[in-house]
């Protein structure tokens, strides 16, 4: 049953009343007003210590007694059927203790990019396992392949795919298939390409009647991952049951891979455990080739194995955010209001067609849309969720658009956005951007000096109230000691943090009084960190579990005492009496017959809430040198909201390391494939260049506190829209600054030139 | 990594000696962070590595009225932040602190730095066979080549990366050069060679021959030096192009002159039609024009590195414009 009652949303100091049905046995969420101690302060991260002096443990630092090391063979074939593998001398040489191939692990004969798993041995030391690797002998047929989106589109261009799969397909829309073998249905088919047709005819026609129609060509690289700690695992088996050190963005994904008797492994009980991982930014949820490899390896060995890959099977083989064309085309009425918009876009997320989708057509009010997508297959490392999957790519592109819609009915760019927008939220943060980033200074423009600027805004919009299947656990001790617990993983952004600060506020603690547990499946059920719903979903059964257990505490202290249960409350590390402290927490629990009070609570399903998305907008200014093509970019303000703030410090550093990121996509990062040979030749941190010190703009970040409503915290994830707007932000100011729109990322001086090259005695449409 | 034996000389006989008679397999150690590399990638597989850290003498920097000499295994640190280097050989300052990471500087040394080999990710890859590792084919001439060289690319198209090197040609240096049969000074114009001549070096060093000093003369008080490069990334990159530049005045016009080009030669690129266009000339918009024309004649600009000579016209031009300031400024 569900409790009905008004709650007060909104942010700043205008609130609204709104009724919503709580479910049964949650409690309101937070309201403005409240007393709270902890939540909304900026409270260090309680792993800040243990990771800046080392002692943190990482999956790489496990050394489980008797520790021997994994190595996978790659394919050097861009495309290849594997005809035969011998392994005689690698097994024979001494040291090596199993060796496993992938058409016997993964009865998959084919090596469909550089990089592909073949092989994978164990053995003493990592200098072994490499030798041994080196002689396996492999019998390829070798095949002609295409790495780039340009080659795999081409007129009579080498199949990627197997059978008669095509190298490009429609992913969006879609007819329905047919159950077996995915072939399409006809009929569906052709009823679908009558239905697009008219949506083009009837774009077409407000294009006719717009007052300003503009069109551009965008395309943006194949983003690698790269974070600093590795995929990898570190396996254990006693028996039957495996012990999985795992570095994770999902514990209980890597769990359930593992554990399945579908899967190879099939091992009859898992425990993952990912105390501290280095980073995973969406490419960590599966536990991958690698991970099976390695518990089959230790498995075989009858030892302990490490498989961790090293920095350039990380860059070929471990996931990326995948490219884009886009083809777009705006209809604008006079007014400033969209009437229309075309979207053709398409994108490479490896061998495959899905996954490579650009949310091009999101955040503001675009009036009618005609948009098609196609998934196009290339020989390259497959792709995995980015960061904000889809986004970044597709906002590059129609942030774009929106500046050059402005500027064909002569608006100002950020009052034409205003004018399509009606989120209840962002309308509020242009005006903060605006003024933060100096938006009406003048600037020197145009690109007839050596050195310009300019400034450039884009949006974000996320989805991440979080939702249900997670539970926390609170203990309470006789002896005072209070013990939180869930078996997610922190990958970074702080949910250890949070979780204890949500349930110590119940409790009336000081966040050094609670012991915090995550990242081991033998605790309470957890998510995986995907779509920026950790916080969202831990937080709220946190702070319930934690209430639940403040509850229990003070029946215990009222039976025992004699006092009122309604007038007792936990406050400041004692029990309260109509407010006045009247017994420390510790004194309090001895009290309690039994050793421990435990609670389980589960995430409850979410109200209906302010707003069911969180907004955000950024201004950058950038400097770009006419002479040699360098941007540098100097300020980037990030205006962003995150339902309600736990930790403002924690919020911003997910706002500071999103728009780093941002940056780096924007003018640096792109993997970049040999169009001889099919192999990435930038497989390392030397080549693959990721934002440095140096590179990094002042990151001025206002936050939004917001109460959402949509659950007991009102809290909204942050760890991906704020990587959303940046690179587009960026362009924009580029093409502010020179006068002349780069449409492809990242912006080097390479591409800085010859656009220059291009543009002919027109200056910046601000002028100085 | 495979593994291999090191050896600790304490003296430069010794090195040459030990590096001498196991020439094949055997590699000069400094600052390892060029050769560690290659060795880890296997570009490089010694059977033998010689450190030469442990070799005393080797790490001063001295300074009289003929010019400065350098020890081969000073650190580019200890090089940029010389007060006598800062006060009159400010161009090298400015070369040596734009080159790789403050950690990187603090270990590279400045004769590493000028050995250092070519940058070419096709040449450091193991993946990849090439002309210059007894290959058969230059994979950068028709594949991914946006980082390569516009000059001298018929066979190879991996550029010298060295900060150093293209300001040492600029003072006019020389190198001292020991080995077992004696010491040798070569100057820095003569160290570099080109594919052409041998496609697996890329300088005159043979077996068992250690630099152990640079030398650079005093520059005329009328004369002014300046370095520019240009890179994607500001935090530790490599130079997509640089200029290197040392003008002399007499009144106005310049008497004697110096154009060095980096990252886009096989080798540190001298550019003596320019240096001829504004020997006996002012310095003005249009003999800058000019001079940056004629140091591009002979470029072969390959499919994704066009972009490259409008670099260097920029950095050429920006680079002339400092050196004409400072040399009538001092």
């Amino acid at each position: 049953m569900t409790e009905e009652m008004k709650i007060k949303v909104g942010f700043g100091d205008t609130f609204r009343e709104l009724t919503v049905r709580i479910p049964d046995g949650d409690i309101p969420p937070y309201q403005p007003g409240d007393p709270l101690d902890l939540v909304g302060t900026s409270e260090i991260r309680l792993d800040a210590v243990a990771k800046v002096t080392g002692t943190a443990e990482f999956t790489y630092d496990r050394q489980p007694k008797g520790l021997i090391y994994g190595k996978i063979l790659r394919s050097p074939h861009a495309n290849a059927n594997i005809r035969s593998i011998d392994v005689s001398q690698a097994r024979a040489l001494e040291g090596v203790r199993a060796v496993l191939t992938t058409p016997d692990v993964f009865e998959d004969s084919t090596a469909r990019y550089a990089g592909a798993e073949i092989a994978a041995v164990a053995a003493d030391s990592e200098a072994i396992a490499d030798e041994a690797v080196r002689m396996i002998e492999v019998d390829y047929e070798v095949l002609p392949f295409c790495v780039t989106i340009d080659d795999s589109m081409a007129e009579g261009a080498p199949k990627v795919g197997r059978g008669n799969q095509e190298n490009v397909d429609r992913v969006s829309p879609r007819a329905r298939r047919r159950r077996r073998g995915g072939e399409i249905n006809a009929d569906a088919e052709a009823s679908m390409v009558a239905r697009m047709k008219e949506r083009e005819k009837t774009v077409d026609k407000l294009f006719a009647k717009s007052k300003g129609v503009v069109e551009g060509e965008f395309r943006t690289q194949v983003q690698t991952h790269a974070p600093l700690e590795t995929h990898g695992v570190v396996c254990d088996w006693d028996g039957k049951n495996l012990l999985c050190y795992g570095s994770s963005q999902a514990t209980f994904g890597f769990k359930r891979e593992l554990g399945s008797s579908r899967g190879p492994v099939g091992a009859k009980d898992v425990r993952v455990i990912c105390e501290y991982v280095g980073g995973g930014f969406g490419s960590k949820f599966s536990a991958g080739r690698e991970g099976v490899l390695g518990a089959m390896l230790a498995r075989e060995a009858g030892k302990p194995v490490r498989l961790m890959l090293d920095r350039k099977e990380e860059q070929t083989s471990a996931g990326n955010r995948p490219d884009s064309l886009q083809k777009l085309k705006m209809g604008v009425a006079a007014d400033g209001t969209i009437l229309a918009y075309r979207v053709r876009s398409w994108g490479t997320p490896g061998t495959g067609t899905g996954g490579a989708g650009a949310h091009n057509d999101g955040i503001y009010n675009l009036g009618e849309i005609d948009k098609v997508e196609y998934g196009v297959r290339t020989n390259c490392g497959g792709a995995r969720a980015h960061r904000a999957p889809g986004w970044p790519q597709g906002v590059f592109a129609l942030e774009q658009m929106m500046d050059m819609g402005a500027q064909s009915v002569g608006l100002d760019p950020i009052e034409f956005r205003k004018r399509n927008d009606d989120h209840p939220i962002r309308t509020a943060q242009y005006d903060i951007a605006r003024e933060k980033i100096g938006w009406d200074r003048p600037r020197v423009r145009g690109g007839a000096a050596t050195v310009c600027r300019g400034v450039g805004v884009a949006s974000n919009l996320w989805f991440s109230a979080g939702g249900r299947g997670t539970q926390v656990m609170v203990r309470v001790h006789k002896d005072g000691q209070v013990e939180v617990r869930n078996g997610a993983q922190d990958i970074g952004t702080g949910t250890r943090t949070v979780m204890g600060m949500v349930a110590a506020e119940e409790l009336g603690l000081p966040l050094a009084r609670v012991r915090t547990f995550i990242g081991d499946t033998r605790d309470p059920q957890g998510p995986g960190s995907g779509g920026s719903t950790t916080i969202g979903s831990i937080t709220p059964a946190a702070r319930l579990a934690g209430y639940v257990a403040k509850q229990r505490l003070l029946e215990v202290v009222a039976a025992r005492k004699n006092w009122p249960i309604d007038q007792l409350g936990l406050r400041r590390g004692h029990v309260t009496r109509s407010g006045d402290p009247v017994l420390s927490f510790d004194a309090a629990c001895q009290l309690m017959e039994e050793d421990v009070i435990e609670v389980l609570e589960s995430r409850k399903a979410n109200y209906a809430g302010f707003s069911d998305t969180n907004a955000g907008v950024q201004c950058a200014e950038v400097e770009v040198d006419t002479e040699t093509g360098e941007v540098r970019v100097i300020k980037v303000v990030a205006v962003a909201d995150a339902g309600k703030l736990i930790n403002p410090m924690l919020a911003e550093s997910q706002v500071r390391g999103g728009v780093s990121q941002g940056v780096g996509y924007a003018l640096l990062e792109r993997r970049i494939m040999d169009s001889q040979e099919g192999r990435m030749v930038n497989p390392n941190l030397e080549m693959y260049k990721l934002l440095g010190a140096v590179d990094c703009p002042e990151i001025e970040v206002v936050l939004f506190d917001v109460y959402n409503g949509k659950s007991n915290t009102s809290v909204m994830g942050l760890g991906e829209p704020p990587i959303v707007a940046t690179a587009a932000a960026v362009a924009n100011a580029v093409s502010d600054a020179i006068g002349v729109r780069i449409t492809e990322i990242p912006i080097t001086p390479r591409k800085v030139l010859e656009a220059l090259g291009r543009k002919g005695s027109d200056t910046g449409k601000k002028g100085e | 990594m495979r593994p291999f034996k090191i050896a600790f000389p304490s003296s430069v006989d010794q090195a040459c000696d030990v590096a001498g008679d196991n020439f094949a397999d055997a590699r000069l150690l400094a600052g390892g962070s060029d050769l560690l590399t290659s060795i880890k990638e296997r570009i490089e597989v010694p059977d033998l590595l010689v450190d030469l850290k442990r070799i005393k003498g080797l790490d001063g920097i001295a300074f009289d009225e003929k010019g400065i000499t350098i020890g081969g295994l000073c650190t580019l640190s200890d090089v940029a932040a010389h007060e006598k280097v800062r006060k009159h050989y400010f161009a090298l300052s400015e070369a040596t602190e734009q080159a790789a990471t403050p950690q990187i500087r603090n270990v590279a040394t400045i004769a590493g730095n000028i050995c250092q080999r070519p940058r070419c990710w096709y040449f450091r890859s193991e993946d990849y066979l090439c002309l210059k590792k007894g290959g058969f084919k230059c994979y950068a001439r028709w594949g991914e080549n946006e980082y390569h060289t516009i000059f001298d690319n018929d066979f190879c198209c991996a550029p010298n990366q060295s900060n150093v090197a293209p300001i040492l040609k600029v003072y006019d240096g020389t190198l001292e050069i020991v080995s077992t049969s004696g010491t040798r000074e070569v100057e820095i114009e003569d160290f570099f060679t080109g594919p052409t001549d041998d496609i697996s070096r890329e300088n005159i060093l043979e077996p068992g021959e250690v630099v152990t000093r640079i030398h650079l003369p005093t520059p005329a008080p009328s004369s002014g030096c300046a370095y520019f490069e240009a890179r994607e990334r500001q935090s530790f990159d490599w130079a997509l192009a640089s200029a290197s530049v040392r003008l002399t005045f007499s009144g106005k016009k310049v008497s004697d002159a110096r154009v060095v080009l980096g990252a886009v030669a096989p080798v540190p690129l001298r550019r003596r039609a320019s240096e001829k266009l504004l020997v006996g000339n002012t310095i003005s918009e249009e003999t800058i024009d000019a001079a940056c024309k004629a140091a591009l004649e002979g470029a072969i600009l390959l499919e994704h590195n066009a972009y490259k000579s409008k670099l260097v016209e920029g950095l050429l031009a920006r680079a002339l414009r400092a050196a004409a300031e400072r040399g009538k400024g001092g």
